[in-house]
């Protein structure tokens, strides 16, 4: 599975499909994102340092999270083009 | 007397973090040597679509022990720091409380509860305040911070909500120590596992990379986990619930 396929893309963004316990496919996908930037040492969620879940372009939702980087935001279509 | 201060939405997608923002705030009151301001706690609010936050939904909170003379002083430094370092497009809210000056505290604290689970609007932040007898501004934007500063101030008075911000130094990661080295050598006043279970000064923890801390039971306490019939301390993973 590519990194593009664990996005959905949602009213206000790209949103995570594997939820907020995803552990290891979060830091794999931080791991290869161009866009990954830490946030703030108190609004971590990951033991990984390098996770979606530790992003500061991660906008959390009830179920998982957005994806707020802009450039992966201005793909603002149905059609998958983020990550590629 | 104490003076809690509860701050929100100061931030932007790429600059600042209400965290950091509360925590030069509580330096300046230092500085100006007002009191000494307890650590900021962090306090989840409602994540929902509609609710227009930046990434997390959190506000933030700390009290001081300071002379009523220092009151209307400590509030005007407050607003003007808001104002001056919030990020472009921000909203941010401040909120102020005397502790003794606090009406009808089970209204307010209902309030921070309800800002859990439903979305509130800044009208009712600012009557509850009022009723509350509570000082309630914001500082730029469309002020929704008000919400989150108001509600953050009320989940810390309940005591029992949130996470504390910053750093604890105990020994290295993986270094066993007892409960009682632990409450020796930091500001931590209780260690427990996550199941509620106080631990006895004898007991051994093993450290973690990060000690993260909760407000429960109105003390600062150090949650614990059992893995391979150790204490650990608990991880980022675990403090999502708190």
């Amino acid at each position: 599975m590519q990194a593009k396929d664990m996005f959905v893309f949602r009213e206000g963004g790209w949103e995570y499909t594997g939820g907020k316990r995803d552990w290891q496919t979060a830091a794999g996908i931080a791991a290869i994102c161009q866009g990954f930037m830490d946030d703030d040492e108190g609004e971590l969620a990951a033991d990984e340092a390098v996770s979606c879940y530790n992003c500061r372009y991660r906008r959390w939702t009830a179920d998982s999270f957005l994806c707020m980087w802009p450039v992966k935001a201005k793909f603002n279509s149905s059609k998958n083009k983020c990550l590629e | 007397m104490k003076i809690f201060v509860g701050i929100d939405d100061t931030d932007s997608l790429e600059i600042g973090a209400t965290g950091q923002t509360a925590n030069e705030l509580r330096r300046i009151i230092m500085g100006r040597g007002w009191g000494q301001p307890e650590p900021v706690t962090r306090h989840q609010l409602l994540l929902h679509p509609d609710i227009p936050y930046t990434s997390h939904n959190s506000s933030m909170c700390f009290a001081v022990e300071a002379s009523s003379q220092y009151l209307q002083e400590m509030i005007r430094c407050a607003q003007e720091f808001l104002e001056s370092s919030s990020a472009p497009g921000a909203d941010p809210g401040l909120c102020v409380a005397v502790d003794e000056r606090i009406r009808n505290v089970e209204h307010l604290i209902s309030f921070g509860c309800r800002a859990k689970r439903e979305i509130l609007q800044k009208e009712e932040a600012y009557q509850t305040a009022r009723h509350c007898g509570l000082h309630l501004s914001e500082h730029g934007g469309t002020g929704l911070g008000v919400i989150g500063a108001l509600a953050g101030l009320a989940l810390r008075l309940t005591g029992n909500d949130g996470r504390f911000q910053g750093k604890i130094k105990l020994q290295q990661p993986g270094t066993a120590m007892s409960a009682a080295e632990i409450l020796a050598s930091s500001d931590i006043e209780e260690i427990q596992s996550i199941e509620g279970q106080p631990l006895l000064p004898s007991e051994t923890v093993i450290i973690g990379e990060k000690i993260k801390t909760v407000l429960l039971d109105s003390k600062r306490k150090l949650l614990v986990y059992r893995k391979n019939d150790e204490w650990h301390t608990i991880t980022n993973q675990h403090i999502e619930l708190y």
